[in-house]
């Protein structure tokens, strides 16, 4: 067996090419552009509270920000850039690594750090005008609502097809009903709550695998598997708003501690698994290159390619992260490195794993489901082999749940503070209550779920996504030429992703915009809408994602123009550089 | 040699520790305590509010509670004076 055929090759060139973006570029960029000064006082020290402004050692809050960090993107996205083969995906992996993702979470945090801690609105509003500040508001009402459509199409289709993982989900709830009680009224020690909660995960995972209940495909329309039609969205919707809704303490916060076990296990064995493949003996199944072209769904190569890894390549939420809370609590200036950028090299990794379990299987229409399949086809025979293969499809199908679950159950808290934000004191402001906003927080994404058109959501996703982090670049690149220092690193980058993530979300818009105005059928599965309320619910359906397309397009073009101006502001302007 | 190789040792277990830590449990940690925050805030509110003309409770109350809210004084007012903007409440 050819070695260079197997995903050890895919994995061991990726990892060497991160070692020297880290130990390479991104040291010469902090040393050169930022020159981290050790003895100058950071946010955590000037502003001390103990509560969101206090110092933590570098290793605590790299692991805080790669947590924080990694969802479903580096999971699913690959598969998704398959469409062009496996070599773009791995390019695109890799040549981002080395040159964006990086970039843009180090230097958001560094921005904050220089700037008292502030958080992405406050800079915006700084650096580029209030303008700026009402619009980002304005695009992160509709970013949370894709990435919630996203990530909940994910759990529907994957406990549609994997119905063991919702009964490992429920094991998961009780233990975090019953860890969140122990550790926090009963004071129990932590040590034997985690024992206790990991030992219901792996009843949980026995009982999901030896229960799965019912069988796929019999709670959709239709009854064919893996559609998002299905009555798990139900149960899907309650869980988050109960999560959303809850006080911390008692759903959210040990939840998310309890899955971090299963998480990290997950991406441990993904990686063991791509290295030990030419042991293994599996093979790439995919073809390196399939084209150009794509599909009429995705699109052509550039820019389809570039929104669809998402957080595995570059992602804007980061650099929500980055701002909003590791800047705060930065113990001194040269950890910013090993935090921003190391953080997001092993997100990196992540996406490389994910491209792994992806390509060993033979090509399949593109689904989130297809992911388990994957993995453990790549895992299996280092873990048990055939007969340990349905726990570990069972295992890798609760790993995606639980990476969409805990993200979304912070976002729709996260959604309720802006939709009160945005409403608060008008005559809507029955949006901004807290029940009202939590509800549309969950139910208005699935208005993108029966879209019925996987690509065409994650692409959105994916674009928004993109095109955030694409802004954060270039406010660094003003931030920058105010400080009269080299800004191309960021710049170039951000003016790349802004002008690409722009075309991708006008290409969806008129992918849309054709299927609505000429009653197409964007994918088989839409068929199963059609059957049930007529192409009229397809149209409207079509119709409500060119709507809100437009809408995030314009105000991406208003804010890449607000930045083109900011840029030429600070340019013309003359400030000595900050010592 | 040894004392060296136990020192790189330790250095990496406890690496691995804080990893471990700020993986599974800051966040949650920060957020437990952003909870107490939260409480000790309205806390500061009761004990203060007859001087912020929010009179919730006698002042005679008020005095006898006053050293249980002094320590935390200084975050509620570093807090109240800081602008808050919707990109700072992620995780709450």
């Amino acid at each position: 067996m050819a070695i260079h055929n197997t995903p050890f090759t895919l994995v061991a060139v990726g990892l060497l090419i991160y070692a020297l973006a880290y130990w390479g570029y991104s040291k010469a960029i902090d040393r050169k552009i930022w020159q981290p000064d050790p003895a100058r006082p950071t946010p955590a020290h000037m502003y001390t509270d103990g509560v969101e402004f206090f110092p933590v050692g570098r290793y605590v809050l790299y692991g805080f920000q790669f947590n924080s960090i990694a969802a479903l993107g580096p999971i699913l996205g690959p598969g998704i850039a398959l469409i062009f083969g496996w070599l773009p995906a791995f390019l695109w992996i890799i040549f981002a690594a080395l040159l964006i993702g990086w970039v843009q979470d180090y230097s958001a945090l560094f921005l904050s750090v220089r700037n008292e801690g502030k958080s992405f609105g406050p800079l915006a509003y700084e650096l580029i005008g209030p303008t700026a500040r009402k619009l980002l508001l304005g695009f992160l009402l509709f970013y949370f609502l894709l990435i919630n459509a996203a990530f909940i199409y994910v759990v529907a289709v994957v406990i549609d097809v994997f119905p063991s993982s919702f009964w490992t989900l429920l094991f998961l709830v009780a233990a975090s009903f019953i860890t969140g009680h122990l550790i926090f009224n009963v004071r129990m020690n932590i040590l034997a709550v985690t024992a206790l909660a990991i030992a219901l995960l792996v009843v949980g995972i026995i009982v999901g695998t030896l229960f799965a209940w019912p069988p796929p495909g019999s709670l959709t329309l239709g009854g064919k598997p893996g559609s998002p039609y299905t009555l798990w969205l139900v149960p899907i919707v309650i869980l988050l708003l109960l999560g959303a809704l809850l006080p911390l303490p008692r759903l959210i916060t040990p939840m998310n501690y309890i899955a971090y076990y299963p998480v990290i296990v997950a991406i441990i064995a993904l990686a063991v698994g791509a290295l030990a493949s030419p042991l293994t003996g599996i093979e790439l199944a995919v073809p390196a290159f399939k084209g150009f072209e794509g599909t009429f769904s995705s699109g052509p190569l550039w820019p389809a390619l570039f929104v669809s890894i998402a957080c595995g390549a570059i992602s804007g939420w980061h650099s929500l992260i980055s701002t909003g809370i590791s800047s705060r609590q930065l113990d001194v200036e040269t950890d910013a490195r090993p935090v921003g950028a190391g953080a997001m090299l092993t997100e990196n990794t992540v996406g490389l794993t994910s491209l792994a379990a992806w390509v060993v299987l033979a090509p399949v229409s593109v689904s989130p489901d297809t992911f388990p399949q994957g993995a453990t086809k790549l895992v299996a025979p280092i873990a048990g082999g055939e007969a340990a293969a349905p726990f570990i499809s069972t295992f890798f199908s609760i790993y995606m749940v639980f990476m969409a679950i805990t993200i979304m159950t912070i976002l729709g808290r996260y959604w309720r503070v802006v939709m009160a934000e945005v409403f608060g004191g008008t005559s809507l402001s029955i949006l901004g209550n807290k029940y009202v906003a939590s509800v549309l927080g969950f139910v208005l994404p699935i208005a993108f779920v029966l879209t019925g058109s996987w690509i065409n959501i994650w692409l959105y996703f994916g674009g928004t996504n993109q095109l955030l982090a694409g802004f954060a670049l270039t406010i660094v690149a003003v931030y920058l030429l105010q400080q009269r220092k080299p800004s191309s690193y960021s710049l170039i980058p951000g003016i790349f992703m802004m002008i690409t993530t722009l075309a991708a979300i006008a290409y969806q818009v008129y992918v849309f915009f054709v299927a609505t105005t000429q009653a197409m059928l964007l994918h088989p599965t839409q068929n199963i809408l059609k059957e049930a309320a007529g192409i009229g619910a397809v149209q409207a359906i079509n119709g409500f994602s060119v709507v809100v397309g437009v809408i995030m397009f314009i105000l991406g073009i208003v804010m890449f123009a607000l930045l083109l101006k900011a840029l030429s502001r600070a340019k013309a302007a003359a400030v000595k550089p900050a010592q | 040699m040894s004392e060296k190789r136990s020192g790189v040792f330790d250095k990496l277990k406890d690496a691995v520790k804080q990893v471990t830590y700020g993986m599974a449990l800051h966040s949650q940690v920060t957020g437990v305590l952003k909870t107490r925050m939260y409480i000790e805030h309205l806390f500061t509110l009761m004990i203060l509010g007859d001087m912020l003309g929010l009179p919730i409770l006698p002042p005679y109350y008020s005095l006898r509670l006053l050293p249980y809210t002094i320590p935390s004084i200084k975050s509620w007012k570093h807090r109240f004076y800081r602008e808050r903007d919707f990109t700072d409440i992620i995780y709450g």
